[in-house]
């Protein structure tokens, strides 16, 4: 009677504790985890310069930014935490003084994406001034360079300007630019996708 | 703490009988005019003590021009001192020499130097120790600045050994007068200050108790 007993007892046990690991919650992303599985991705770094030599000198070029490897599946909040793209330009004269120490005079230049005013260097330049742009931020919310919500890629295209403000005495001066992007992506859960994000540029 | 001690005495005295309308129990004796008196007077005290130690503190500025250099072929550089000299301390006896800042701006015209030559103009000033800032590099406009130390006996300003500050203003032109023509320098310098005094004033004065004096040299 004893050994019924205790066979009973063995039975139910293992069907619980089978009945248990079937019940058991799947992976979820919680608020607080999703920081932890934020994977960042960034493009390779353009570069160029140009000469610009009077005031109103204006140069501008193309930049496509694609984002892709996004996951079939996006959180409620979004598949893209953060994405933008820098741009820095550094100036020098083309004879001494070269300039950009921050002690030499240089005509101020201004940048900007899509002819919108953006950023301006200083009369004495010392470090490379940049400016940003956000990206493929939810459709939904409007915006340029959005993303719609549940895409697997998403695409951007910006006209980047570069004026020079001040004329003479100031002499020609070189624009070096560097342009590069980056973005953090939710990850959570880690299988649903390994992004890639590229950066090509052309001339208008 | 003298008081408390006169109450306490009081009370007791209240207890031992010695007044036919003192209550069987203790209870917290009238104050006296005298106690109060005495209350109000270390209260008014300790304020007068505490508004001594507070630190008032006042800014000043002053500026003044400096002599137009004109930069050319045969005079390609051009050299200013510029000197302070302490005369009596600042409102409230307070010091104006201890904590001061310097600048210096300057515009640069050319006449009749062809705009597109680019010639630049290098500022540079230096201290007393002739340890230079580092020169600045400007066509159309340049400013400097720094921190101005004061040797003497400041404590006593106006006495023998005078409280002075100068430093030095240097203007080259890089192409040494190359191209020709003038290069015309305007420039001022500008004094900013801030003086700490244990007694209060009842304004800040605009002007410090200084005399300033460019030089060309």
């Amino acid at each position: 009677m004893s050994r019924v007993r205790w066979h009973a007892g063995a039975g139910l046990l293992t069907f619980g504790a089978l009945g248990c690991f079937a019940c058991s919650a799947p992976v979820i992303c919680r608020s607080d985890s999703e920081l932890q599985h934020g994977a960042s991705v960034s493009s390779a770094q353009l570069s160029g310069s140009m000469l610009l030599s009077a005031a109103g000198d204006t140069e501008s070029f193309y930049l496509d930014v694609a984002l892709a490897g996004l996951p079939k599946l996006w959180p409620s909040s979004s598949a893209i935490k953060n994405a933008d793209l820098g741009l820095s330009v550094a100036l020098a004269y083309t004879k001494p003084p070269v300039g950009g120490d921050g002690l030499t005079e240089m005509p101020r230049v201004q940048m900007g994406f899509d002819r919108q005013p953006g950023t301006t260097t200083s009369s004495f330049p010392s470090i490379a001034k940049g400016t940003e742009q956000q990206l493929f931020g939810d459709c939904a919310l409007g915006g340029e360079y959005c993303c719609a919500f549940g895409s697997e890629q998403c695409h951007g295209r910006l006209q980047v300007t570069l004026q020079r403000l001040d004329g003479a005495p100031f002499p020609p001066v070189q624009v070096a630019w560097t342009v590069g992007a980056s973005a953090t992506t939710d990850s959570c859960p880690q299988d649903l996708g390994s992004p890639t994000l590229t950066l090509t540029s052309e001339a208008p | 703490m003298a008081w408390i001690g006169s109450g306490n005495s009081r009370i007791h005295g209240a207890s031992s009988g010695t007044d036919g309308d003192s209550p069987d129990i203790a209870v917290a004796p009238r104050p006296s005019w005298l106690l109060i008196g005495m209350v109000m007077a270390s209260t008014f005290g300790l304020l007068a003590t505490t508004n001594d130690q507070v630190a008032h503190s006042y800014s000043f500025q002053t500026a003044v021009d400096g002599t137009p250099a004109q930069l050319s072929e045969s005079v390609p550089t051009a050299k200013f001192l510029i000197k302070v000299t302490v005369k009596a301390l600042g409102a409230g006896d307070g010091d104006t020499w201890s904590s001061v800042r310097l600048a210096v701006h300057g515009t640069i015209t050319r006449d009749p130097v062809p705009l597109e030559s680019g010639v630049f103009v290098e500022a540079q000033l230096s201290d007393r120790a002739a340890l230079g800032m580092a020169p600045i590099s400007a066509l159309t406009q340049f400013d400097l600045g720094g921190g101005l130390s004061f040797f003497g006996d400041c404590a006593h300003p106006g006495g023998e050994r005078a409280c002075t500050a100068q430093t030095t203003l240097e203007l080259t032109r890089a192409d040494a007068g190359a191209h020709g023509g003038v290069l015309n320098v305007a420039w001022n310098v500008t004094f900013d200050g801030t003086v700490v005094t244990q007694s209060k004033t009842e304004a800040a004065p605009s002007d410090p108790p200084w005399t300033i004096e460019v030089t060309p040299l």
